[in-house]
């Protein structure tokens, strides 16, 4: 087992406009960004979860050419609202890079 | 930024671009592009045009929309929310402190035509301020917009971004080229298209005034080693429509920021500040008459109190008031109260927060004025112009 942050090349998450979080994970080569898909670490309802939204609201996008694969969803609170504690969306990913991936 | 930075900055553009009758063009003024940002950046242009003893046309393009325009557009069923977005109808226009749209390729495009060698804008999507150059020359195409989106960062989407510089771009009929300035660096397929995830929700759908790109059967390849062509991208021509932002006022804003590092506090940290909190509304309403709900108040810690090999975490009180005394007035109430709320585990006066600072209260910029975003809509319109107005200085 590994954490997702062992095989992936960049983790990271940004506003995509003040009322969504995008959040990409990047892989240094296609057969790590296979393996990784298979394994099911990555799959739409388990991320959601692990964000605690319901899965219809977890956007998930694969993007092969790039061994890339994103998501996103909408903010709690908007970017710059008062309760928000997060203006730029830029540390949201922290889930992610720990996140348990069953491959060896 | 600094006005001396950006007129640093701008002097360099501005120079360079009428030495060689390159156009230099400025897109979301200010960060902003509200009529007042646009207004600082045009006194800045005139301003090294007199010192330098440069001539030539300044086009000034302002895309703040009129509270009397946005409930026009509402009365025609022009407005429409976008995915997501805050409630925002007629009833709410009071709140409304400003509305900016975010103008297209077109307005550049009439400005040039107009001889602007100099563009100042307001708001603009960031692609516009390079797609209009080849939608001008003729090439309104998916590839001027795709070029657009993978420069529009400069050199981020680079292999290693060992310098940030500029990027370029060359547009045809079928396809794009992009390469970095920086001869020791590279674009690349994996960079090029690495960049359609940036700040974008959908890499595959990047919607622009008048249509979307759709990026699904992009093809990248490496022409060479520093160069990589984007060819099999398209552009769905789409009813015109301009993004609005708008922001409502919510008041002025003061933060204390403090340090606790007591093992007997951290242990108890949450109740703690929650018996902080209790005990600064009641000094607050005693003694500046103002009821909970007269103000906001919220609390950040920074560092985990209950890991044993924590020595000290952050945390941030924020309040936001109706007025910039009553913000001053709360902050020291909440951070005064903090400093002393005891602790049962020790007995006698306690003294429980490091505050880095004195006074140990801050303010953001403008006397702590905050706002908030309010709108996430469109408005179609029948003329790409019809949101911004454009005037011209001949300096």
């Amino acid at each position: 087992m590994k954490k997702l942050y062992e095989v992936a090349r960049l983790i990271r998450s940004k506003n995509a406009g003040p009322f969504c979080i995008t959040m990409d994970i990047i892989f240094p080569s296609h057969e790590l960004y296979e393996k990784v898909l298979e394994s099911g670490a990555l799959d739409g309802g388990r991320i959601a979860g692990l964000y605690g939204i319901d899965e219809k609201d977890m956007k998930r996008y694969e993007l092969p050419l790039a061994n890339a694969v994103k998501f996103s969803m909408p903010r709690k609170y908007p970017a710059g609202d008062f309760m928000d504690e997060d203006l730029y969306g830029c540390q949201y990913h922290r889930p992610l890079v720990l996140l348990d991936v069953q491959i060896d | 930024m600094s006005r001396k930075a950006v007129k640093r900055d701008l002097t360099l553009m501005i120079r360079a671009g009428l030495e060689r009758g390159i156009p230099v063009i400025v897109g979301s003024a200010g960060t902003a592009g509200a009529d007042p940002n646009v207004d600082w950046m045009i006194g800045i242009v005139k301003e090294i045009a007199k010192e330098n003893d440069f001539h030539f046309r300044l086009g000034e393009i302002k895309t703040e929309i009129t509270k009397e325009q946005l409930k026009q557009y509402m009365e025609e069923g022009r407005f429409h929310a976008l995915e997501g977005a805050p409630d925002f109808s007629e009833k709410d226009m009071d709140t409304l402190t400003r509305c900016i749209s975010v103008i297209g390729a077109e307005p550049y495009n009439a400005a040039l035509d107009g001889g602007a060698q100099v563009i100042i804008a307001g708001r603009s999507t960031d692609t516009a301020i390079y797609a209009c150059v080849p939608i001008r020359y003729g090439f309104d195409n998916a590839f001027a917009w795709h070029a657009a989106k993978t420069i529009e960062c400069g050199t981020l989407a680079t292999v290693f971004e060992k310098k940030h510089g500029a990027m370029l771009a060359s547009v045809r009929k079928d396809s794009a080229s992009i390469w970095p300035g920086h001869p020791d660096m590279a674009a690349s397929p994996v960079s090029v298209v690495s960049h359609t995830l940036y700040e974008n929700a959908n890499p595959y759908i990047l919607t622009e005034p008048g249509g979307i790109l759709h990026t699904k059967d992009s093809v990248y390849t490496a022409e060479n080693e520093r160069v990589t062509r984007i060819t099999g991208s398209t552009m769905e021509k789409k009813p015109y429509t301009v993004k609005l932002e708008g922001v409502k006022f919510e008041g002025y804003r003061r933060v204390a920021l403090a340090g606790v590092s007591d093992p007997l506090i951290l242990k108890q940290l949450y109740s703690w500040l929650e018996t902080v909190v209790e005990h600064s509304r009641a000094k607050i309403r005693r003694g500046l008459g103002l009821a909970p709900d007269e103000y906001r108040l919220r609390y950040v810690v920074y560092g985990n109190p209950d890991d044993p090999c924590t020595e000290r975490v952050g945390v941030m009180f924020d309040i936001i008031a109706r007025n910039e005394e009553d913000a001053g007035s709360i902050i020291t109430n909440v951070w005064h109260t903090m400093l002393h709320v005891p602790i049962p585990e020790w007995e006698g006066g306690q003294s429980q927060t490091a505050f880095p600072f004195s006074p140990p209260d801050l303010q953001t910029q403008e006397g702590g004025k905050t706002y908030s975003f309010c709108l996430n809509h469109v408005v179609e319109v029948q003329d790409p112009l019809e949101t911004c107005r454009i005037r011209y200085y001949d300096l």
